[in-house]
């Protein structure tokens, strides 16, 4: 069961099938290989978080479900067409903020408008119902009456909206996110989350990247841990583990439990010996 | 009002006008796609690339614009061909295509040594040796130009804005830069005999740049451009016509006045909100090369430079 935001409106569809699978897959950009042996199946409704550290082939993986990958030897579908055959129907994109150009002379309306830029007319300006829909959009994500603005005068959590909105204006079912909490401060990061958290819970299907575990740990139901392969998949509780960390960072980082929370910390220089007798004596974590 | 009606006795005049009006007005619409897509260097480029297709044209008795037109093509699929290679960045692609295709020309310029005329008409422009074939081929290219950029509008949009994403919202990239690059190689080609190679970069690159400090809309800045390089043509030619002065070289210097009075105006209106740069006026540098500096994009661009004068202060 899935619901999608349209002009403020929920529409309840009704699907059977996962979301996305991939299968013993392979891929490169043309070099070396940057992911391997990756076996994967995202179902309908998840909220799926792909951790690693820089390198580790995170971003690829969105590459590959998006069907951008020039080189996967293995098989990737999503909503059942086989990503190779073209564009997979029903995914919106929300790219890394950094990649993008915030003196380009665009509004915010014009920025959420490109999402169904291949589905509305052929006139260049939107029509009174893509209008309609734009601003019903913007004032469900929380930054309503700014259609008008350019990109460049919001906030880092706004202008994150903004392009939020332009992958659901499509009504995807499912949402891929490069680094959605990169840049912004930690206010920023939670409202971000639980604005993502309030749309899975109306059934979308949502899988990020971030370096941000401990937002992944308090917010997420599933983690997927990657370093070039998938290392772990499971529940926060299950994946953030010493030993886990240490398999997928190569670095011996504190994890610490409270109040039901998992709370991965850095380890202070001066307590490093201690924690690896620590780790070595009792695997406590 | 007879100063405006006087010069139309002229058929000279009258096809000029007709000529630099289309031209200006291309030139600025299609513009505001070039220099978006950080492609200013590009339409400099292929001037120079289609001069060595007009030289070839000359030299083989083909028709000019096909012989132009097509090298022109040819050399802007080659930069993007080249560009994506490892190693080999765009502006360097451009420097390899279109000098050699530059230096082509004159090599065989220098072997016919009868091309003095066409040589200096196709560098500096030869607006009043514009004929009615002239006109035709102009009109049915800025024709053509002016509904593809209004049906492709959107896609043009997003592929300028966000050329990596855009693919994944089902906007056909290779397509869509395709016919671009035929638009461009075709309005490079018509402008030849306007503007001249010489001076076709900045007849393209001055109207968006100048309205870019104006609005931050990108709707509004496609129609001000392309206003911006018609009223450039259609005033340039007349003070062309007074001064008795190249009507190319009026036309750009025309134009860069526009920018310069607009930028002083600019400046002014931030002054008096009391802003250090005004946001368009930071991001129509940006558009123009400064992106890379940090103090002048991003939503933190004032406080930093802000924070900047300060510690130049203490």
């Amino acid at each position: 069961m899935i619901e999608h935001a349209h002009g403020g409106h929920l529409h309840r569809h009704s699907h059977g099938q996962p979301l996305a699978v991939l299968r013993d897959v392979t891929c490169s950009y043309g070099g070396p290989v940057v992911l391997w042996d990756v076996s994967l199946r995202i179902e309908e409704g998840a909220f799926v978080g792909l951790v690693g550290p820089s390198g580790s082939g995170k971003t690829s993986l969105l590459r590959t479900l998006l069907g951008t990958m020039p080189r996967v030897q293995g098989r990737v579908s999503v909503m059942g067409a086989d990503v190779r055959r073209g564009r997979p129907p029903g995914v919106g994109y929300v790219p890394q903020v950094e990649t993008v150009d915030w003196s380009f002379p665009v509004t915010v309306g014009e920025v959420v408008r490109m999402g169904i830029s291949m589905s509305s007319t052929w006139m260049p300006w939107p029509s009174a119902g893509e209008r309609k829909a734009v601003d019903g959009l913007l004032e469900r994500l929380g930054i309503g009456g700014l259609a008008g603005r350019h990109i460049r005068d919001l906030s880092g959590g706004q202008q994150q909206r903004v392009f939020l909105a332009r992958a659901l204006i499509g009504k995807p079912r499912l949402l891929l996110l490069d680094e959605p909490t990169s840049g912004i401060d930690i206010k920023t990061r939670d409202d971000v989350l639980h604005l993502l958290l309030d749309l899975h819970e109306e059934g979308l299907g949502i899988v990020l990247t971030t370096h941000e575990l401990n937002g992944v740990a308090a917010h997420l139901p599933e983690v997927v841990a990657l370093n070039g392969t998938v290392v772990a998949q499971g529940s926060p509780e299950e994946v953030f583990t010493q030993g886990t960390l240490k398999l997928v960072y190569g670095a011996d980082l504190t994890v610490l439990h409270e109040n039901g929370m998992v709370i991965i910390a850095d380890a202070p220089h001066q307590f490093r010996a201690a924690l690896a007798s620590t780790r070595n004596g009792n695997g406590h974590s | 009002m007879t100063v405006l009606v006087d010069p139309f006795q002229f058929e000279f005049f009258r096809n000029g006008l007709i000529a630099a009006t289309l031209v200006g007005g291309l030139c600025g619409l299609l513009g505001v796609f070039i220099v978006l897509r950080r492609m200013s260097y590009v339409g400099h480029g292929l001037s120079h690339a289609a001069f060595g297709g007009a030289v070839v044209s000359y030299v083989a008795s083909w028709n000019f614009y096909i012989g132009a037109g097509l090298w022109g093509f040819v050399s802007a699929l080659l930069i993007n061909w080249t560009s994506r290679r490892r190693g080999i960045g765009a502006d360097a692609a451009i420097g390899i295509v279109t000098t050699s295709s530059f230096a082509f020309g004159v090599a065989l310029i220098s072997r016919t040594r009868h091309f003095t005329r066409n040589f200096e008409a196709a560098l500096f422009g030869d607006i009043l040796g514009v004929t009615r074939t002239d006109l035709v081929v102009i009109a049915s290219v800025a024709a053509v130009v002016g509904v593809g950029l209004f049906v492709g509008y959107k896609q043009l949009l997003f592929l300028a804005f966000d050329p990596e994403v855009a693919p994944v919202y089902g906007v056909p990239a290779f397509w869509v830069d395709s016919a671009f690059a035929l638009a461009l190689a075709a309005t490079i080609v018509v402008s030849m005999n306007v503007v001249g190679v010489t001076l076709i970069a900045a007849a393209i690159v001055i109207p968006p740049i100048t309205a870019r400090l104006v609005t931050h809309s990108f709707a509004r800045l496609v129609g001000l451009s392309g206003v911006i390089g018609t009223l450039c043509g259609v005033f340039g030619m007349y003070l062309s016509y007074y001064i008795d002065v190249s009507s190319g070289a009026t036309i750009v210097l025309l134009g860069a006045a526009v920018f310069l009075v607009t930028l002083g105006a600019s400046a002014a209106r931030g002054a008096r909100t009391g802003r250090r740069m005004p946001a368009h006026r930071a991001a129509a540098g940006a558009m123009i090369g400064e992106k890379r500096n940090p103090r002048a994009r991003g939503p933190r661009a004032d406080l930093l430079a802000q924070w900047s004068e300060k510690g130049a202060e203490e």
